[in-house]
C-alpha cells in the first residue's frame, strides 16, 4: 500500500488480487444482495484510494480494507433498515455462483449444508453475523474484530457464541 | 460432555483455528468474487489516481482562526466603544451643560443690565453645547410659560437677539438700550415674572437693539425656535389685525420699534406708522412715546 501510495500501481493491482475475493463475500454475506455489494466493494476500495496517503504501516491492510467496508455497511444498514425475509435470502443464495468442480453424488449433501449454512447466516443479527464474517472471511482474531466494530473483546465473544449457537441448532434440524 | 461444554470448544476452536470445522464448512459455501466489469473499473480508478496528483492531506485544523476571531471580536468592541465614548460623555454631560447655562441664565437674568452693558462680543456657543440643550431648554422654557397663566409677550427680540448679535454688536448703543430696556420693564412690566424673563434673557448678551430689523425676523437656528415663547391668546388675536410688516416690527425692541415708525412717518408712509404705534400702545402701554408720535392716532 506504500508502495503504491508512492504512485506504484502494480503494488494496487497486487494488493487488490489478493484482497478481492475475501472482501467482496464479506460485503455481499453482510448485505444480502448483490447489487448493493458490488455498489459498497466499489466504494469501499475508492475510498481506500482517496485515503492511500493516510495508509500507516501498523495497520494491517486487510483490517483496514475491512474497516472501511464495515463502515460503509454500516451505513448502509442505517439508512436501509429493514432486513431481508426468508424469500429474499432465498433469492440470493440462488445467485450465488456454486463451484463446478463438485462430484455429482455429493452435490446434494453438500448443498444442503452450504444451504443451511447459509440461511443461518442470512437469520443472524448483523452483529453477530459480522462477528462471524470477520473471523472466517476475513481471519480476524478476537481483538482485531473488537477493534474494528469498536465492541468489546468480551462483546465480540458472546456475540461469536450466539452465533455459533444457532449454526448448530439449524445443522441439528 | 454438555451442550454448553461443547459449544465452547467450538468456540475456542473457532478463535484459534483457522480452519476449525466450522471455517472448513463455510469454505464449502460458493465463493462469489466480483466481476470482470467491477474488477475493471476499481483498477482504472486505482489507476486514475495514481497518475493524478496526490491528494492533498486533509487541511490541518487551524488553531489560530479561533484566536483571530477572538482578537478581531475585541477589536471590533474597542473600536466601537472609541467611537462612542465621546458621543456618551456629551450626552451625560447634557444636563450639566443644561444646569449651567440655566444658572448663568439665572444670574443674567438678575441683573441684565449689567450683563448687557458689558456688551460682550458675539460669541457663537459651541454646536454641541448649545444643540443638545435646546431640548431641555425648551422643555424647561414651557413649564415655566405654563406656571406664568398670563404670560406677556415674550422679550422683543429675544430670538433676533442671537441673529442680531452675531452680525453687528454695537457696544454704546447697546448699554443704553440695555439701560433703557430695563428701565422700561421695570415700569411696564411689572406682570412679567420672573420665570418669563429667564428665557427671555436666554440671548440678552446680546446688543440686540443695534442689529437692524431684517436679521432679526429671522429665526434661523433650532436654539432661535426654542428660545421664543409662545404668544399669548390675545396677542395672536391682535396679530391677526395687523399687516406682516408691522408684526415683524413688534419684534424689535421697543426703541427700535420707536425708530422705524419715526422712519415710517418720515417717509409718508402714516398709515403703516399708524398701525405700528398702535400696536406698540397695546404691547406697550406705559412706554414714553416721543412727542412727534405723541399726536399720532
Amino acid at each position: 500500500m506504500l508502495a503504491y501510495a508512492q504512485g506504484d500501481v502494480r503494488a494496487f493491482e497486487a494488493l487488490y488480487a489478493r484482497s478481492r475475493g475475501m472482501l467482496y463475500r464479506f460485503i455481499l454475506r453482510s448485505v444480502g444482495d448483490r447489487a448493493s455489494a458490488d455498489e459498497l466493494f466499489q466504494e469501499t476500495w475508492s475510498r481506500l484510494v482517496a485515503a492511500r496517503e493516510r495508509y500507516r504501516v501498523e495497520a494491517k491492510f486487510t483490517t483496514w480494507l475491512l474497516q472501511i467496508a464495515h463502515n460503509l455497511i454500516v451505513d448502509t444498514f442505517r439508512r436501509t433498515r429493514p432486513q431481508a425475509d426468508p424469500d429474499e435470502t432465498e433469492a440470493v443464495f440462488r445467485t450465488l455462483d456454486a463451484p463446478e468442480s463438485e462430484r455429482p453424488e455429493q452435490y446434494l449433501s453438500e448443498f444442503e449444508q452450504r444451504r443451511r449454512l447459509q440461511l443461518v447466516l442470512d437469520e443472524l443479527p448483523p452483529a453477530q453475523r459480522e462477528a462471524f464474517l470477520l473471523r472466517v472471511e476475513g481471519g480476524l482474531g478476537l481483538e482485531a474484530i473488537a477493534r474494528l466494530t469498536g465492541a468489546g473483546q468480551e462483546t465480540v465473544k458472546s456475540r461469536l457464541r450466539y452465533a455459533l449457537a444457532k449454526i448448530r441448532e439449524k445443522f441439528a434440524e | 460432555m454438555s451442550g454448553d461444554e461443547n459449544l465452547e470448544r467450538e468456540l475456542e476452536s473457532f478463535l484459534r483455528e483457522d480452519d476449525s470445522r466450522l471455517a472448513a464448512l463455510y469454505r464449502k459455501l460458493p465463493r462469489p468474487e466480483p466481476d470482470a466489469a467491477l474488477d475493471a473499473a476499481v483498477l482504472a480508478m486505482a489507476r486514475r489516481a495514481a497518475a493524478a496528483p496526490a491528494p492533498r492531506p486533509a487541511p490541518r485544523r487551524r488553531h489560530w482562526l479561533p484566536l483571530l476571531g477572538a482578537a478581531a471580536t475585541v477589536a471590533l468592541a474597542v473600536g466601537i466603544a472609541y467611537r462612542l465614548a465621546p458621543q456618551l460623555g456629551n450626552q451625560r454631560g447634557v444636563p450639566a451643560t443644561s444646569g449651567a447655562s440655566d444658572a448663568a441664565r439665572r444670574e443674567e437674568a438678575q441683573a441684565p443690565a449689567a450683563t448687557t452693558q458689558a456688551a460682550p462680543p458675539a460669541r457663537p456657543a459651541p454646536p454641541a453645547a448649545v444643540t443638545p440643550p435646546v431640548e431641555t431648554d425648551r422643555r424647561q422654557l414651557q413649564k415655566v410659560e405654563n406656571a406664568a397663566a398670563p404670560a406677556p409677550a415674550p422679550f422683543p427680540g429675544a430670538t433676533d437677539a442671537t441673529a442680531a448679535a452675531a452680525k453687528a454688536p454695537a457696544p454704546a448703543a447697546a448699554g443704553r438700550v440695555a439701560a433703557n430696556r430695563e428701565a422700561e420693564m421695570k415700569k411696564s412690566a411689572a406682570a412679567v415674572s420672573e420665570s418669563a424673563a429667564a428665557p427671555a434673557s436666554m440671548s440678552a448678551p446680546a446688543p440686540a437693539a443695534a442689529a437692524p430689523a431684517e436679521p432679526a425676523l429671522r429665526v434661523g437656528t433650532p436654539a432661535g425656535n426654542a428660545f421664543e415663547a409662545p404668544k399669548p391668546a390675545k396677542d395672536r388675536a391682535q396679530d391677526h389685525a395687523y399687516s406682516a410688516a408691522v408684526l415683524r416690527n413688534s419684534r424689535l425692541y421697543p426703541e427700535s420699534w420707536i425708530a422705524e415708525i419715526q422712519r415710517l412717518l418720515r417717509a409718508g408712509r402714516r398709515e403703516e406708522a399708524r398701525q405700528n404705534l398702535e400696536l406698540f400702545r397695546s404691547k406697550y402701554p406705559d412706554y414714553r412715546l416721543p412727542e412727534d408720535l405723541r399726536d399720532l392716532p
